[in-house]
């Protein structure tokens, strides 16, 4: 049956797929060779085992409950001990497990507005390159009027405004303005994409816009995306952070930002050294890790970047 | 004259003009380039058509212009005389089915991101024609055909694992999957090597025997259009000076730009009693006050300098089928 037999190699095609394993193993090569790039991997995945293990203490206790865990022998701050690790804050409740719910719900708010910001960003970038004329001025001017406006500010504002903003909000309001960077970036891109003879080719075939976009224009600034992506995720915690310290965060959530306004607001700031530090330190650590990751990747995929290797 | 009465593209009159873009802060404009100016060209079913001519003449110009990639300032192009310089919408999705295109340069013309077999379907997705297994079966005979056995090794490749012969027979595949009645091949051989040329030669005229495809074949090197081609018309800065049967325009070169391009082939000047046309001059002359001027008037050594300067000649008829755009040629 030459039916069948079609069938079959088209399986046996489908399944002998691996050239993106093998791209993604030569881009390991080069991005192991990076000292920055291992350390924030090596960081990176610290904070996902904290993130994954924030689930753990409030099953083996209930006083370990971050937001509504409170000790019954202790209603103040304390000291580490053996009890609770990093000490409690003002209430009683658990630093360490707070701690570790803070590194999920930075992930979380990280990862999810990056994620928003670069398809916002790649759909609007390739759409205004590609399209070019009258659309490319339209998107890249509310792109530019989106880009001067401070991010932390107008969020304040409408955070005075509606008064309380959930996670969620926050992270769509990163998102949004976040996204004309990206924009600018993968246009660009798309702008040299679209005079390669790939393009004309597909063309001529009789490719509509929607798949010469989609089919041949993304994959190849896809990478590109994901690189600009970690630097989103930095930018997004660090807006998170803020805004919880200034007391616009969600009430509802343990985030870093939110334990450090709880050590200000109760006057602990210069008394509790171990409730003030942990989450600082994390904030710090969990941006340069995702900035070190992002900057070995540039390296993968721009190969100017890379060092020579001394000739033997 | 000699012509059939159905060609299979039929240009009239062709001209594009590129004027340059009007930028903010550039005070000092620059003058439109005209890359081609009327050109008439027959081309009938089943021919190989060889376009000759230097860099910058216009000749991948008129390629583009044929597959509408770009538009045209002037004249019509005719496919089965049919007009078809302003189609656009399900008319233009319909010519695309017909009209396919082989690029310059096999690196650039694949997208790096698709495999092969998704390369060669492609076609066949965009303008629905079959079914999931046809497609298999039509993509695993046109690789076959040019020279990919067994084709289903090569199915899962990319384009970076194959060479620049493999990929241009690729490229060929993907313009032939529609089974189109025309093709433009602009220099598909100019970036490989002589066997590879030569083995890309020799699909294209299989494709010319079997199928009845016609082409349209863009080259620089007249020795490459004397082998492929049946006729061949030479194009200099954007103007046809002549055209005529593959064997008399290289036996019998009428224009001085043709001969010239003959000159330049090595082969040709080894033996003894080749004749050296030496029609170019060392230094190219200043351009005639006038606005009419023979276009090869600035570097033929044979011009007239009364006549080539004050008018611009008309194709003169050598032959049934020879013709050339000189006022020496008669």
């Amino acid at each position: 049956m030459p039916v069948t037999s079609a069938e079959n190699t088209f399986s046996a095609y489908r399944s002998s797929r691996f050239h993106f394993l093998e791209r993604l193993k030569s881009g390991w090569l080069v991005y192991r060779e990076n000292l920055l790039g291992r350390i924030g991997l090596v960081l990176l995945a610290c904070f996902a085992c904290m993130a994954a293990g924030s689930f753990i203490p409030p099953l083996i206790d209930p006083i370990y409950h971050p937001m509504s865990g409170v000790d019954p022998l202790i209603s103040y701050s304390t000291g580490p001990s053996l009890r609770h690790w990093l000490g409690t804050d003002f209430i009683g409740r658990d630093i360490f497990s707070q701690l570790l719910t803070g590194a999920r719900i930075a992930f979380i708010v990280g990862v999810s507005s990056a994620f928003m910001s670069i398809v916002v960003g790649t759909i609007v970038g390739m759409v205004a390159g590609y399209a070019g004329g009258t659309t490319d001025t339209i998107l890249m001017r509310a792109a530019d009027v989106v880009m001067v406006m401070p991010t932390l500010l107008v969020i304040l504002i409408l955070a005075a405004l509606f008064g309380q903003l959930s996670i969620w909000i926050i992270v769509l309001l990163i998102a949004l303005f976040r996204w004309p960077a990206v924009a600018r970036v993968i246009r660009s891109q798309t702008l040299s994409l679209k005079r390669r003879p790939f393009v004309d080719a597909a063309r001529v075939t009789g490719a509509s816009c929607f798949r010469i976009i989609f089919r041949h224009i993304m994959p190849n600034v896809l990478p590109l995306a994901l690189l600009y992506m970690t630097f989103r995720v930095t930018s997004a915690i660090l807006i998170e952070a803020a805004l919880a310290f200034l007391g616009f965060g969600d009430p509802g959530t343990v985030s870093w930002g939110m334990m450090l306004q709880w050590v200000w607001k109760t006057g602990h700031m210069f008394q509790a050294p171990y409730w003030l530090l942990p989450p600082g330190i994390c904030i710090s650590l969990i941006t340069l890790s995702f900035y070190m990751v992002g900057r070995a990747m540039d390296e993968v995929l721009d190969p100017r970047l890379r060092k020579e290797k001394a000739l033997e | 004259m000699n012509r059939s009465a159905h060609p299979v593209v039929r240009i009239d009159r062709l001209s594009k003009i590129y004027r340059p873009k009007r930028t903010l802060g550039s005070s000092h404009s620059s003058h439109p380039v005209i890359a081609l100016n009327q050109v008439s060209l027959d081309i009938e079913r089943g021919e190989i058509f060889g376009l000759v001519g230097g860099s910058g003449s216009g000749k991948t110009t008129l390629g583009r212009l044929l597959v509408k990639l770009e538009k045209s300032d002037g004249g019509k192009i005719y496919l089965s005389e049919n007009d078809t310089t302003r189609i656009r919408g399900q008319a233009l999705k319909a010519f695309r089915a017909k009209v396919q295109m082989i690029f310059q340069d096999p690196y650039q013309s694949l997208n790096p991101q698709l495999t092969i077999f998704d390369t060669v379907s492609e076609p066949l997705i965009i303008h629905k024609t079959s079914s999931r297994s046809t497609r298999i079966k039509k993509v695993r005979k046109v690789l076959t055909t040019v020279g990919f056995s067994p084709a289903e090794d090569y199915f899962s490749r990319y384009p970076h694992e194959l060479s620049g012969g493999q990929r241009q027979r690729v490229a060929i595949a993907r313009a032939i999957v529609l089974n189109p009645e025309f093709i433009v091949a602009d220099e598909p051989t100019s970036m490989l090597d002589a066997t590879n040329s030569f083995q890309i030669f020799n699909i294209l005229s299989d494709l010319r025997k079997k199928q009845r495809v016609t082409f349209l074949f863009i080259t620089h090197s007249l020795a490459a259009a004397n082998f492929l081609c049946d006729r061949i018309g030479v194009i200099y800065h954007g103007n046809l000076v002549e055209k005529g049967p593959a064997r008399q325009i290289i036996r019998h070169p009428a224009h001085p730009y043709t001969k010239a391009l003959l000159d330049a082939l090595p082969s040709y000047c080894q033996d003894p009693a080749c004749t050296f046309h030496n029609t170019l001059l060392e230094s190219p002359r200043d351009l005639p006050g006038s606005s009419h001027y023979c276009p090869f008037f600035t570097l033929c050594r044979e011009a007239d300098p009364y006549q080539c300067a004050s008018e611009t000649p008309n194709m003169i008829h050598l032959s049934a089928t020879h013709s050339a755009a000189c006022f020496k040629a008669g």
